[in-house]
């Protein structure tokens, strides 16, 4: 079965004003079949974000896409069409949820309008209709009296909730691909796990790809399928859930997973990974998590190091650990 | 919302009460006895002046010709114009119209027009367009009323004759005329009037929207917005303009008080017979039953726009309505 | 500096410069020529001449220095009262900081022009310098408000409640701490408020009522040539573009001061 979504050598690139440029994303690929949650993760400014918007062509303004980048989306390719050919995936096909449910809904708009405008952005519906689909889809996300809160103002509503309206919103066009960015970030932890939650069943329930991006590598191990470890613009290693928590291969990696306090380990201190992320201005030559790996030799300072293929559906992009320790 | 807008009528018809005890007592307080000297001025029988004085209390408490202002004022007697020798009440009434007139096509032109341009200014914000409509609006803010009238008139009355110079409407028309003819004279007459006013004052109503569009127009809902396929012209009026709309109305109230001195101005140009025309020649024949009565009049008016534009800002935000 | 910026600085310099100097390098503002009436701009008249045959640049420079002293005088008491009145309501909270703060509030609701139509309207022929006082003891509420603003914020600030926790007095706070922190923002409100004393005054002299003869203005210039309009059109033109550049100089100033005190207060 071919892959729902096909990101070959995607990369983005930011214009400054001063005149000069520079990456934000490098030469990222990835592929999410139908019924799929990869997570695609790393800490803030490493591009993940960036990542999520390229899909559906969102980049804020002075960003631009690689000339190699290439989006295939069930067999076309989405960086040639136009902007009003991408408004008809936009939400049909692809949806996306952000990260603030505080601002991510209109304040002067009822919630069930909100819902509706996206129904009737890509069919022609009688409004009754629209408004009456509005209020299943409420019900759908796990809205308690979804009938009179398609009424309601979002100020009316608690983070979660608007998340969940969110979610509602970006099911009105029957999407095939959720990009989810940061869904649960600002929300309280007991929150977190139902909105995940959600996502999972509605997942299951509609066979819809999504791909969640998040720095959160505790949601990661409970509900995706795949991961994908994104630092300084590039992948760094990706592979199932399962194998990146039993065997990580990348040393970015598994700083991230040492790092994650323990309940049954007792240790003096709490590891952390030395250094800062770099800046997208001013990536590292050669291999950018060089300055902070303690495995790091002198060879990682003067080439990138790809992603070579450690094991079956494994993949890291570190020049030591896949030369010692591969197959 | 009863009980807020039940205190903020309250709030409004205080400030109105005050505003006008403010201008009865200033001419009460002055030194020299400003009104006697005024009254004595002109040649007046002696039962009108003395009625006059009684009146305005030359030689009573300041306290007590306010309480008998305000209290005449209520039963609509608000003293005898001293240039007009007619009540101020009449000479008030006969010239609001034309100052509503004025003043509510101005404040239709800079809501439409003005808004439209606001927000189109923040949406191109990068373009040629936009920045030359800032510089436009720059200057045109800089200008007085009176100077943008009086180029107007230069221009289209008397360069290219296409608009009346002044008045409201041709002394000369015949008085069988139909009611279209008259319409279209008085409109005839508004022209020039009507475009000082929307000049000088449309800068305001221009930037206040701007700004306020270009907070929305980052927000993340816009993007949401965008991120499910909706058209852009709808994203444009529905989830940037709609939200940005309330600072803008709030903004309304304060503004009203330019738009009253504005109408002082460019009506005395053009001899539009409006309020404002009147409490200037007022002012400038010490006219002080007149003067004061004008004054009280716009005070109330500003008040009054005032009121009605945080009512219909607390109806446009839902996050307020209910409470 | 930021392009506008230096525009109104120069300007600025400029007209104050021509208000100062300028009265003794060009003709006598009274005098009528007995010959050139409403002469069209020339070599002997630059600007032309009047119905009386006075050169009109002549006018237009010695109305400089009239319109801008009572500008600048009306703004000094309107930034004195202002700020004086805005620390007091806005320093503490006190029941006397309460009281102002509504009559700040209460005086903002008179619109100025009807203020001062009253107020000319009683008084008569008002000499320039009456004109000045009238005026700044009408625009005061502006900058009290500005100036209120900016009392509260730094009444909550750490170094003012510091300077309590070490028992500073009241007065000694709002003197020594608060008040040196308002003026920045006062002085930019009063920079704006030149120009609008400037258009004030223009327009009152204008209507009739706000410099009169014999003393020159530019509103009283632009009065006395819209009769002759059709014939005389440049009568209109030396006053108008002489008040517009003096407003925009003081707006784009204003302006200016503000992006400069900004950065430093936040």
């Amino acid at each position: 079965m071919s892959p729902l979504l096909e990101v070959t050598n995607l990369s983005v690139e930011f214009r400054r004003d001063s005149g000069d440029s520079f990456i934000a994303v490098d030469n990222v690929s990835l592929a999410i079949n139908a019924g799929e949650l990869i997570a695609l993760v790393g800490e803030s400014g490493c591009g993940k974000s960036l990542t999520g918007l390229a899909l559906p062509g969102l980049l804020p303004d002075g960003a631009r896409l690689g000339e190699q980048s290439r989006i295939v989306l069930d067999g076309t390719e989405l960086t040639v069409l136009s902007e009003s050919g991408l408004r008809q995936y936009r939400g049909r096909r692809i949806a996306m949820v952000f990260q603030d449910p505080a601002s991510s809904l209109n304040p002067v708009m009822r919630v069930g309008d909100q819902v509706v405008e996206a129904i009737e952005a890509h069919r022609k519906i009688a409004r009754q209709q629209a408004r009456q689909r509005a209020v299943e889809l409420l019900a759908e996300v796990g809205i308690a009296d979804a009938g009179s809160m398609v009424d309601a103002w979002p100020h009316e509503l608690s983070g979660g909730m608007r998340q969940r309206v969110m979610l509602a919103i970006a099911l009105a066009g029957e999407p095939d691909l959720l990009v989810a960015d940061e869904p649960t970030t600002a929300l309280d932890v007991t929150v977190q796990a139902q909105i995940l939650e959600l996502i999972d069943r509605l997942r299951i329930q509609r066979s819809l790809a999504v791909l969640l991006i998040t720095h959160d590598l505790g949601i990661v191990a409970s509900r995706a399928d795949r991961v994908l470890v994104m630092y300084a613009g590039r992948i760094v290693e990706q592979t199932t859930t399962a194998r990146l928590f039993d065997a990580p291969m990348h040393p970015y990696t598994r700083g991230l997973l040492a790092a994650i306090p323990r309940i049954d380990v007792t240790s003096p201190a709490l590891q952390s990974i030395a250094g800062t992320v770099p800046s997208p201005t001013s990536w590292p030559e050669g291999c950018r998590f060089h300055p902070r790996c303690p495995l790091g030799i002198e060879q990682c300072r003067r080439v990138i190091p790809p992603l070579v293929e450690v094991n079956p559906d494994h993949r890291a992009a570190c020049i030591v650990t896949t030369a010692v320790e591969g197959a | 919302m009863g009980s807020w807008a039940v205190r903020r009528t309250a709030g409004a018809v205080l400030l109105t009460l005050l505003g006008s005890a403010t201008l009865v007592l200033l001419v009460q307080l002055l030194p020299g006895e400003p009104l006697a000297a005024i009254i004595g001025d002109r040649a007046l029988d002696p039962v009108t002046e003395a009625a006059l004085r009684e009146r305005w209390g030359v030689g009573r408490p300041p306290l007590t010709v306010l309480l008998d202002f305000f209290a005449n004022a209520v039963r609509g007697d608000l003293g005898v114009s001293l240039s007009e020798q007619r009540p101020v009440a009449e000479v008030l009434l006969g010239r609001l119209g034309p100052t509503l007139l004025l003043g509510g096509a101005t404040l239709l032109i800079n809501f439409t027009l003005g808004t439209w341009l606001g927000l189109w200014s923040a949406l191109r914000r990068d373009t040629a367009g936009a920045k030359l409509l800032t510089g436009i609006t720059l200057v045109s803010y800089a200008m007085p009323g009176f100077v943008i009238g009086l180029l107007l008139v230069w221009l289209l009355a008397i360069n290219w004759p296409l608009f009346p110079a002044a008045g409201y409407s041709d002394p000369l028309l015949a008085s069988d005329a139909s009611a279209w003819t008259r319409t279209g004279d008085v409109l005839r007459h508004l022209a020039l009037p009507l475009a000082t006013m929307v000049l000088a004052t449309i800068a305001v109503p221009i930037r206040m929207q701007r700004s306020a569009a270009l907070e929305t127009r980052d927000a993340t809902w816009v993007r949401a917005a965008i991120a499910r396929g909706v058209t852009p012209s709808r994203v444009a009026w529905r989830h940037i303009w709609r939200p940005a709309l309330g600072p803008v109305v709030t903004l309304l109230g304060l503004w009203l008080p330019m738009l009253v001195s504005g109408a002082i101005f460019v009506e005395s140009v053009f001899a539009w017979p409006g309020l404002g025309s009147l409490i200037a020649s007022a002012a400038a024949s010490r006219d002080i039953p007149l003067v004061i009565g004008a004054g009280v009049l716009l005070v109330a008016v500003v008040q009054l726009g005032s009121l009605l534009a945080d009512i219909v800002n607390r109806l446009l935000d839902p996050a307020q309505r209910n409470r | 500096m930021k392009f506008t910026a230096r525009i109104g600085v120069t300007l600025s310099i400029l007209l104050a410069a021509v208000a100062m100097v300028g009265p003794w390098l060009v003709g006598d503002p009274t005098v009528a020529s007995g010959s050139d009436f409403l002469a069209s701009p020339s070599g002997s008249h630059l600007l032309g001449t009047d119905p009386f045959g006075r050169d009109v640049l002549a006018r237009t420079v010695h109305g400089a220095r009239v319109s801008l002293i009572v500008a600048l005088v009306s703004t000094v008491v309107a930034l004195m009262v202002g700020v004086a009145l805005g620390v007091l309501a806005g320093g503490h909270h006190n029941p006397v900081a309460r009281a102002l703060s509504h009559f700040i509030n209460f005086a903002l609701a008179v619109p100025r022009v009807i203020l001062l139509l009253v107020l000319v309207a009683a008084t008569g022929r008002l000499g320039p310098w009456a004109l000045a006082l009238m005026l700044g003891l009408t625009g005061w509420p502006t900058i009290a408000r500005l100036a209120r603003g900016e009392a509260l914020r730094l009444e909550h600030s750490g170094f003012v409640t510091a300077s309590e926790a070490l028992g500073a007095s009241l007065p000694r706070r709002l003197l020594r701490e608060i008040l040196p922190g308002a003026l920045p923002a006062g002085l930019v409100a009063a920079t704006l408020g030149i120009a609008d004393a400037l258009l004030l005054e223009a327009g009152l002299s204008y209507l009739g009522i706000g410099i009169r003869p014999p003393h020159p203005s530019w509103g009283g210039m632009i009065l006395e040539a819209q009769p002759y309009l059709a014939q005389a059109p440049w009568l209109l033109f030396g006053p108008a573009v002489a008040l517009v550049m003096a407003t925009v100089a003081a707006t784009l100033l204003g302006e200016a001061l503000r992006a400069r005190l900004n950065p430093v207060q936040r």
